[in-house]
């Protein structure tokens, strides 16, 4: 399943806006609660590594499991770097950041992309979430990559492309 | 109380004693000396108990029963001292009232005047003459008849009733012959009751008064002649018996009668005829007897069963409670020794001072005649209630109260009076006793509010009527605090025969030092179970829930320490799939199918009583938590039961279309509109006559005219103003119109009267007036009816609101249940297969449960007690102990069984004074003794069979109290002959039929923990050798819990902690714990209440000192001694606290993040600062703190941490909490120093985040 939302988190990236570098995520259900998922892009319009993601999510900071923030290595974890969160400049905004390990080694680099940033939340925090590069207080909208489909849904959707793989298979044979 | 019955059921009032008469009475015959009177019978006789002198008059005397007018006197009639005889007058004296028989004489002690009345003279005539006797004694002058010439007169008559009431001086005649001794007791003959005023001749002339009683009176008869049958406190007078008749086909009446309001001074005299229980004495005719008002006792000697002369009786009985207040019963004394030759005509009086029945002559009956004889005999003990009758008290039950609420107590005594009354004095303000009972002169019920009283001792002071006191010093004493504590059990059997009626006994009892608040019992029956439960238990509803029929009894207020039981039958079929167990060969063979037979006792519901507040405090959440939900669904069944009630109510007092039903019920709507027409009608009618008449009078008619038609006019606006076209609106407005016809009315007929010289207008005078008069009759008619409207309407909204008052409450209480439920609904106990096991009956004072199980056959006689807690079945003694014994014929026997006793020895460790009977049943028959027996006495009844089976049962019941034994006789009589069936194959009890009896006690106050209570009862059937019960077994468990606390550290760093708590006990075990809580020196309240647990979590507040102690309660009820002081305490001392949730500053336009909680210990403090630019970072993580300090909202700390990922890194950060989040008004400041001279220091205002210093 993870590489089938790589596909289309990569394929949705390619056409959305690159005012700056991108954040891109996913909302799925999880045990009752919404689990938010990004993954950061660097196109090189912040001009160097992306190494502090500041998301700020238009909720209170009571809906979110701050407890089990997803955090990708060395940005906040116990390979280093940090991670903070609470409230925002208003009490119905919160923050959630993440600083990758002093070392720059964690950075993320022109041109990859980065992800693992997730969080979850009792509620929906709605739109838009917004987030900052590098300490700079210029902010941008990071966008849904995709609605994750149901289990059933996903099913379909997985026969249906296998039927497409078996018939891209098929067809040159058909013209051969 | 919307539907609710909240009467006290059936015995639960008191802790009764049942014994045989407290002493015994003896006849003795007293000699006196010469000369000696004639023998006689049909003669008069009073008594002075002062002097001790016995009056005699008139009568049949001598051998020829000559009719005398003869006065006589004994000394020391009692026999106290040596009697002799005085004559008065001889026969024939001059002067003296014609010779008579049955005639009727009443003594005024306090001017010793005898009034006699009517009777038989020799020439078969009757007298309605009326003398007076002064000096009658024969002490304090010269006695002299005087006769009395009374206004009006009353029907001469012989054979009457008579009374005095000193009070008012008159004299009430009642019934008797007036016939000339031939036909009483027939339509013709006298029923009639007459008061002679001025009765002793002082004071005014004497006048005859013909009473108008109210009521069915008696039957005319000639009337037993009852000495003092009048009762002042009361104004009451008793009939009993008597006979009627033609000659040679005359009866005997049995009955006993009550006429109130007597003397016909307090208001309309009622005839009521009484229903007294216990075995009821053969009727009788010239009986004789008296009243003492004292003791309210009436007590009847000898007479004749058949009036025509055979053969006369020689038995006393006494009915109790004989003015009808209180339920009267018979008993009959057996005196020791010399018996009493059997006698009729004969006269009793007693001397009340001695508790002594003076019986002088009558006809005794020797073979086939009757002579007179002129014999006195002294009964001692003649009320039954021992020598002494000064007013005294014995014991008060309970002696104790909590001065939280009323206790209702029981005092026992002698010489107590209807309108005794009863206070504590000794502390503060004496406390009056409400509700008095007079049970009899032995037993006093009242109720003490003792609510707010100071504890302490007090002295019992009881009052009678003519001033007696007596007072029984220290003998209550009002505890500080306590409550009501009402429980609940089931005894019966735990088998029972498919196919038969059994009888268990839910049983309940207040255990508390307070009378508890109405409460309601709800007994659960499988529905595949037959029940029936009789009409005198306060069954208020029955619901079907599931597979389970659900029956509600409404309690009233149990007194303290009372007790009562509620029968129920059960009746169940066998299963389908029923198999008897032949294997075990004994009748005990068990059938599959047991069934559970469940009680809860459920929530206080007063609702009028317990408004607001107060009814909120008796529906805590608490109940569901301490209450699986079965349990509060059962409750809220209730709820439904009281919430129909209250929706019928509705129905009926707030329909305006059942109120309009009522008022045409009551015929006010249709007596005003038919008024309103006929006022109308008539009006109208005459004022046109009288203009008609005036047209004839020319000028002087046109005068008249004009003055009629502005009469008319008015008149007429006036009246349809009133009633023109509409119903009236309301009351008033009718009322002010119909005033304002009546005053036009009488202002046409004013105008009318001055041109009276005109014979026109005299004529038209006279038709106005006799119109203004009818107008004013109809007026007050109409105001009348209004008014009655009017009151109705007041009555109606009365109800309504005292209805809405009611209804409020239930909302309140329903919403409240619902609430509760809802709020605990997760967490509450779960139903079906996974709810828990009740406990064992006796360890919840909330609810019972039997498991019962229904088998082919059983035991026919079986004794059954409570159930207790464990194997060894502990027992509370604060509860009564409560048995019943059951009872059968075989069904393969041969005869039914015409006598049953069951005797029990009850144990050596029951207080025989606190034994009270409980219901009594046998086939279909089920018989309470009274709810509140009277003193020293035994229950004994008869129970008529008829028609189903030509059988009386006679019941007596009884302990003695010197040998312990308690004995219950059910004989079956012929009603024919009063006796023993003679044929063998008829009795009561057939083959197949079973009974049983029950009852309930007190173990003694001296009883310890392990004292075994063993109990086996015996049947005897006829003349059958006895068969003993299986023995029921308890132990006593009277010893209360401890428990503590244990101690807690001084101090407490944080605000929650736990607490844990310890209990033991001897006997049962400990059920469960409450644990009160003092907060910083403030009140101990309970902080859980009634739990199992031995540790909880407690959260207080940052610097509060809270100290505890708990409360143990055992597996019986007993609960741990008060206490006052606490057993562990702590202070709670929370180390201040500083937190950065995540705060940021910025910084050259670029984020610095920052996080910190750090505390005074250090331990799990945490510090972190991110400010990273291209150029720069600054990734600092604290790892230690080292100090700490706090000035108001700015806290600094410092410590030491990694910078980048290399250790050896000071830090000081100075924080201030300015305010809350977004408000800009926190600030932070903080460097960071290290190796080769590192510097690193910022500052700001917190952005997005919050400082939170917490003190």
């Amino acid at each position: 399943m993870r590489g089938f939302l790589v596909v289309l988190v990569i394929s949705f990236g390619s056409f959305g806006s690159l005012e700056a570098d991108t954040l891109t995520y996913t909302v799925m259900a999880n045990a009752g609660e919404f689990s938010y998922e990004f993954t950061l892009t660097n196109t090189g319009d912040t001009g160097g590594a992306l190494f502090d993601l500041f998301l700020s999510v238009p909720t209170d900071i009571s809906n979110i499991e701050t407890s089990v923030v997803g955090v990708p290595v060395g940005w906040g974890d116990t390979t280093g770097g940090l991670l903070f969160y609470g409230p925002d400049t208003s009490p119905s905004t919160s923050f959630i950041e993440w600083a990758s390990d002093f070392s720059g080694l964690y950075d993320v680099e022109i041109g990859a992309s980065l992800s693992r940033f997730s969080f979850n939340s009792v509620v929906g925090v709605g739109q838009p979430i917004t987030f900052a590069l590098n300490g700079s207080t210029h902010f941008f909208s990071a966008e849904e990559a995709s609605t994750v489909p149901e289990p059933g849904t996903f099913g379909l959707g997985v026969v249906v492309l296998a039927g497409l793989c078996l018939r891209s298979k098929s067809i040159p044979g058909a013209i051969t | 109380m919307l539907g609710i019955r909240l009467a006290l059921t059936g015995f639960a009032v008191g802790l009764l004693q049942l014994c045989s008469l407290s002493a015994q009475s003896a006849w003795t015959q007293i000699s006196p000396q010469a000369p000696i009177p004639p023998p006689r019978y049909a003669h008069t006789t009073v008594y002075n108990p002062t002097s001790n002198r016995l009056i005699v008059f008139a009568g049949a005397a001598g051998p020829g029963g000559s009719y005398t007018n003869d006065v006589w006197v004994m000394t020391n009639a009692n026999g106290v001292g040596t009697p002799s005889w005085i004559q008065l007058f001889a026969n024939g004296a001059p002067g003296s009232p014609a010779p008579r028989v049955l005639h009727s004489a009443v003594y005024d002690a306090a001017t010793n005047r005898m009034i006699v009345f009517g009777g038989f003279s020799p020439g078969l005539a009757e007298y309605n003459d009326v003398w007076v006797l002064t000096n009658a004694d024969g002490t304090g002058g010269t006695p002299a008849w005087i006769p009395l010439i009374p206004s009006g007169s009353t029907p001469a008559r012989c054979s009457q009733g008579a009374v005095y009431d000193a009070a008012s001086n008159r004299m009430l005649i009642f019934l008797g012959d007036t016939t000339g001794y031939q036909y009483p007791g027939f339509a013709n003959t006298a029923r009639d009751v007459w008061a002679l005023t001025h009765a002793n001749g002082l004071g005014g002339t004497p006048a005859w008064i013909q009473l108008s009683p109210t009521g069915t009176p008696p039957p005319g008869r000639w009337v037993t002649q009852i000495d003092s049958a009048y009762d002042p406190a009361t104004n009451r007078l008793m009939l009993y018996g008597g006979s009627a008749g033609k000659p040679n086909d005359r009866f005997a009446y049995g009955d006993t009668w009550v006429l109130t309001n007597a003397n016909g001074l307090t208001g309309t005299p009622v005839w009521q005829q009484l229903n007294p229980t216990g075995a009821t004495p053969l009727a009788r005719s010239h009986a004789s007897g008296f009243y003492d008002s004292a003791t309210n006792r009436l007590v009847i000697h000898g007479g004749t069963v058949d009036p025509g002369d055979y053969p006369s009786l020689s038995d006393t009985w006494i009915l109790s409670n004989a003015n009808g207040i209180g339920t009267p019963f018979w008993q009959q004394v057996l005196p020791q020794g010399t018996q009493i030759p059997a006698r009729r005509l004969h006269v009793c009086v007693y001397d009340r001072l001695r508790n002594l029945m003076v019986v002088y002559g009558g006809q005794l009956t020797a073979g086939s005649s009757l002579p007179s004889t002129s014999e006195t005999w002294v009964l001692s003990n003649a009320n039954g209630l021992g020598v002494s009758q000064q007013l005294r008290i014995d014991a008060i039950t309970p002696n104790h109260g909590g001065n939280v609420g009323a206790v209702t107590v029981r005092i026992t005594g002698a010489g107590f009076q209807s309108g005794t009354t009863i206070k504590l004095t000794g502390m503060g303000q004496d406390i009056l006793g409400t509700k008095t009972q007079f049970i009899d002169s032995g037993v006093l019920l009242t109720t003490f509010d003792l609510s707010g009283a100071t504890p302490g001792s007090r002295t019992v002071v009881v009052s009678n009527s003519n001033n007696a006191t007596v007072s029984l010093a220290l003998g209550f004493m009002v505890d500080e605090g306590g409550a009501a504590q009402i429980w609940v059990d089931i005894v019966g059997r735990d088998k029972i025969r498919i196919g038969s009626n059994q009888t268990f006994y839910i049983t309940y009892g207040n255990r508390g030092n307070v009378d508890s608040a109405p409460s309601i019992i709800s007994v659960v029956v499988p529905t595949s179970v037959d029940f029936s439960v009789d009409v005198s238990q306060p069954l208020i509803g029955t619901l079907t829930s599931g597979s389970n029929n659900v029956l509600a009894f409404a309690l009233g207020s149990v007194p303290a320490g009372g007790s009562g039981a509620i029968p129920i039958n059960l009746n169940t079929t066998a299963p389908a799939n029923s198999v008897r167990d032949l294997r075990r060969g004994s009748f005990l063979s068990t059938i599959t199918g047991s069934f559970q037979l469940r009680a809860f006792l459920n929530l206080v519901m007063d609702l009028p009583a317990a408004t607001g507040a107060d009814f909120e405090a008796n529906l805590p959440c608490a109940f569901f938590s301490t209450c699986d939900s079965q349990c509060a669904s059962l409750y809220l069944r209730q709820l439904q039961v009281l919430d129909l009630a209250r929706s019928q109510f509705d129905v009926y007092i707030n329909s305006s279309a059942a109120a309009t039903a009522k008022l045409a019920e009551l015929g006010a709507d249709r007596i005003l509109a038919g008024a309103k027409a006929t006022l109308l009608g008539y009006i109208i009618g005459q004022l046109v006559g009288a203009i008609g008449l005036a047209s004839e009078g020319g000028a002087l008619g046109v005068a008249a005219e004009n003055y009629i038609s502005g009469a008319i006019t008015h008149l007429i606006s006036a009246t349809q103003a009133a009633y023109g076209g509409s119903n009236p609106t309301n009351v008033q407005e009718l009322q002010e119109a119909a005033l304002d016809v009546s005053q036009a009315s009488t202002s046409t007929a004013t105008i009318l009267q001055l041109e009276q010289s005109n014979r026109i207008f005299e004529e038209l005078a006279d038709q106005i007036n006799s119109l203004v008069d009818f107008v004013r009759g109809i007026v007050e008619d109409m105001s009348a009816r209004s008014q009655e409207y009017f009151d109705l309407r007041l009555a109606r909204q009365d109800a309504f609101n005292t209805f809405q008052v009611a209804a409020a409450d239930f909302c309140r209480a329903r919403n409240n249940v619902e609430r509760c439920h809802s709020s605990l609904g997760s967490s509450a106990t779960p139903c079906g297969s996974q709810q828990q096991p009740l406990p064992p009956s006796d360890s919840g004072d909330d609810r019972a449960m039997i498991t019962i199980t229904p088998v082919s056959s059983l035991d026919p006689n079986d004794k059954v007690g409570p159930q207790g807690v464990g194997a060894i079945g502990y027992l509370a003694s604060a509860k009564a102990l409560r048995y019943s014994i059951y009872f059968e014929n075989e069904p393969n026997a041969t005869a039914p069984a015409q006598s049953v006793t069951v005797t029990d020895k009850l144990n050596n460790n029951i207080d025989l004074t606190t034994l009270t009977l409980g219901p009594i049943s046998f086939l279909n028959q089920l018989i309470t003794p009274p709810s509140v027996p009277p003193s020293a006495t035994s229950f004994a009844t008869t129970v008529d069979l008829r028609p189903a089976t030509n059988l009386l049962v006679k019941i007596n019941a009884a302990l003695n109290a010197t040998t312990g034994v308690l004995t219950w006789t059910l004989q079956s009589l012929d009603p024919a002959t009063n006796e023993p069936p003679n044929d063998p194959l008829v009795g009561f009890l057939q083959p197949g039929a079973e009974g049983s009896v029950f009852f309930m006690a007190m173990p003694k106050s001296t009883v310890t923990t392990g004292t075994i209570l063993q109990n086996t009862a015996s049947v005897v059937f006829d003349a059958n050798p006895p068969i003993a019960t299986p023995t029921w077994s308890n132990a006593i468990d009277n010893t209360k819990p401890t428990s503590h606390v244990n101690s807690l550290a001084v101090t407490q760093t944080s605000k929650s902690f736990p607490v844990q708590w310890l209990g033991s006990d001897i006997g049962s075990g400990v059920r469960d714990f409450t644990v009160y809580v003092s907060d910083n020196g403030g009140p101990y309240i309970a902080w859980l209440t009634n739990t199992t647990a031995t540790q909880a979590i407690y959260s207080g507040i940052n610097g509060h000192t809270v100290a505890f102690y708990s409360i143990a309660r055992d597996l019986v009820g007993n609960i741990e001694t008060s206490k006052s002081t606490a057993e562990a305490n702590t202070t709670i001392k929370v180390p201040p606290t500083i937190q950065c949730t995540g705060c940021y500053l910025l910084i050259s336009g670029t984020r610095a993040t920052i996080a910190f909680n750090v505390n005074p210990v250090g331990a799990n403090s945490t510090f972190s600062y991110n400010y990273r630019t291209t150029a720069q970072t600054v990734q600092f993580v604290g790892t230690t703190i080292s100090q700490f300090s706090v000035n108001g909202n700015t806290v600094t700390f410092t410590g030491q941490g990694n910078l980048n990922g290399q250790t050896g890194y000071n830090f000081t950060v100075t924080a201030t909490d300015g305010g809350s989040i977004g408000s800009g008004l926190d600030t932070v400041s903080f460097s960071i120093t290290g190796p080769d001279s590192y510097s690193y220091s910022a500052r700001g205002t917190i952005f997005g985040g919050d400082i939170v210093v917490q003190q």
